[in-house]
């Protein structure tokens, strides 16, 4: 049951164009990354809550890393 | 890892795809390795975009998950170096089994939590905010107050209102419990008619949040913090 503000057409909504994340362990630590092609992905979010990693430039979103 | 290996692995196709050879060249190609061992003792939990619990939403929606969050609380909970802990929320609401799910574990951690509705914390994310031991919210943030609707396949008996009313008991208790405000005053929030263009119900903007008590305080990062520290240190 979904209590939320977003109406049910736009949460289910269809669309084609949008990324598909995977999550994997970078580094020690999970990140989302979106694949950019055979080998290589690019890191969509860091999932920590220790702040300070947030501060690693290796774990910043954007970056393209080789698929850990 | 050995540092020598990284001149080898382009003579060595067979070495390409194994774990090692990846290693090496995401240090070849970005110089890091090692994390600095730099620890926060406070550490931040950021509630974002839809709450999801038992559904996977489709990728447009930009979610939080429960099987991400409740683990997190767990460690943050027991690991001895953690002393509190900050969350951040800018949420639409979602899952109401996930939302009081989170709102539980955090109303019932023994370590210091403060909590900070940035933006929105709207529908489910009203419990969790208020979950923490202290809320804040900033002064432009909103907060959606509305009841629970059904969707999809609607029996109609009574027996459906029955359930719903159930549900929303399960919030509206919560809120209660949790926060300052009393239940006639969150339910004529919740019931209010002529203030949503698509639902009855109310949103509340920063200070009014606070004067219907339902959050603590009207505040940004530095006044969360130093509570937060506060509530370290054995303050209340």
């Amino acid at each position: 049951m979904l209590y939320t503000i977003v109406p049910e057409e736009y949460i289910f909504a269809v669309s084609d164009d949008v990324g598909h994340f995977q999550e994997v362990a970078y580094l020690g630590r999970q990140v989302l990354v979106q694949p950019v092609d055979q080998r290589r992905c690019q890191i969509v979010q860091l999932l920590s809550n220790d702040p300070s990693d947030f501060l690693v430039t290796a774990l910043s979103p954007g970056n393209i890393i080789a698929f850990p | 890892m050995r540092l020598d290996q990284g001149a080898k692995t382009e003579d060595l196709p067979s070495e390409k795809d194994s774990p090692t050879s990846a290693n090496v060249e995401t240090m070849q190609e970005f110089g890091q390795l090692r994390l600095p061992s730099t620890e926060s003792n406070l550490h931040v939990m950021t509630i974002v975009g839809q709450i999801e619990g038992h559904m996977i939403l489709p990728p447009q929606n930009k979610t939080t998950k429960y099987e991400h969050i409740i683990p997190q609380l767990v460690a943050i909970e027991q690991n001895p170096k953690i002393e509190g802990l900050l969350v951040v929320l800018n949420t639409v609401g979602g899952d109401v089994e996930a939302g009081l799910a989170i709102a539980e574990m955090l109303a019932t951690m023994s370590k210091p939590t403060v909590s900070l509705v940035l933006g929105g914390g709207h529908s489910i994310g009203v419990p969790i905010a208020v979950g923490a031991r202290y809320s804040f919210i900033a002064e432009t943030a909103t907060m959606t107050i509305h009841p629970i609707r059904l969707t999809g396949l609607v029996i109609g008996v009574p027996q459906t209102f029955e359930y719903l009313d159930k549900m929303q008991e399960r919030v509206v208790r919560f809120v209660v419990n949790n926060s300052g405000i009393s239940t006639e005053c969150f339910r004529e929030l919740m019931f209010r008619t002529g203030e949503l263009a698509r639902d009855i119900g109310t949103v509340v903007i920063g200070k009014e949040a606070v004067q219907a008590r339902l959050i603590n305080e009207v505040g940004g990062l530095a006044q969360a913090l130093a509570k937060l520290r506060q509530l370290c240190r054995g303050g209340e």
